[in-house]
């Protein structure tokens, strides 16, 4: 009999606290970028002006919100197996409760 | 010949096909995790290598897409703006669900191959995967939409006809 890890009792793989890293920089990324581009649309100025900007926000906010979601997937990273565990049963309802809303501010804020 | 192949138009046009007819391929791909993780028990080393895989195709459209808009920005997008807005608009959100589908899509990969041999990791990794999934078929169809307009000859096409002597 193989020795069960907290949180893994399920045969979950070697370690759930990587797929807990895993789902929360997926997260992150998604929230993160429609933040940023939520604030963008805040701040800018007029739909032709932007074309005169010298450096691109979209691949801006895509490196910022990769860099959240590194730095979030490193913290959930750091959880215990118990708490990482939670997180992934609660993934079937977290997942679309952070990405729902975030696509359609997207549509509704392009 | 050789001078038609190296043009930026015809390039642009190119690669914006082969962006769009591989997101769909990517995106059926995409579709075999949801419906194969949703099946209970193990899923099996193939299914999970499929996953894996279908993470990584949609990954190509998405990179090609991000290295044709710089060109989109600087040829196609003004004159967009100017003639088409909810067209241009309807790309920013295509630009942004594409991003979501990539990040989604690869986390559900990571998900199921860290943890993804059990109950928990496999229906963990599918939201991800199904998230991913909406996200690129919303980013399909506005992308279908957008490309019959958002093309380098649009400024040509929208003044109208020409009339040749």
């Amino acid at each position: 009999m193989s020795a069960v890890r907290p949180g893994a009792g399920s045969g979950d793989g070697p370690d759930p606290r990587l797929a807990a890293a895993a789902l929360v920089g997926a997260l992150a990324f998604v929230a993160s970028y429609a933040l940023q581009r939520l604030a963008d649309a805040a701040t800018e100025p007029p739909v032709g002006m932007v074309l005169s900007q010298a450096t691109i926000p979209y691949f801006w906010r895509l490196g910022f919100a990769a860099v959240h979601a590194a730095g979030a997937a490193v913290a959930a990273g750091l959880l215990g197996p118990g708490r990482s565990h939670r997180l992934l049963v609660a993934a079937p309802w977290l997942v679309p409760t952070v990405v729902a809303p975030a696509a359609l501010a997207m549509a509704l804020v392009p | 010949m050789v001078s038609t192949l190296l043009d930026g138009a015809f390039a642009y046009a190119l690669l914006a096909r082969m962006h769009g007819l591989f997101g769909f391929l990517g995106l059926a791909l995409l579709l075999h995790p949801v419906v194969g993780l949703g099946r209970p028990g193990r899923p099996t080393r193939g299914a999970r290598w499929a996953a894996g895989l279908a993470a990584a195709l949609i990954s190509g459209p998405v990179l090609l897409g991000w290295s044709l808009y710089p060109t989109y920005r600087q040829a196609v997008k003004p004159g967009l703006l100017r003639d088409a807005l909810p067209v241009a608009l309807a790309f920013e959100t295509k630009e942004h669900l594409g991003a979501m589908c990539l990040a989604l899509a690869l986390g559900g990969a990571a998900v199921l191959f860290a943890a993804g041999a059990g109950p928990v990791g496999r229906r963990a990794a599918r939201a991800l995967f199904a998230a991913a999934f909406a996200c690129g078929l919303g980013a399909g169809a506005l992308g279908l939409g957008v490309a019959a307009v958002a093309h380098p000859g649009w400024a040509r096409i929208s003044a109208g006809p020409t009339t040749r002597r």
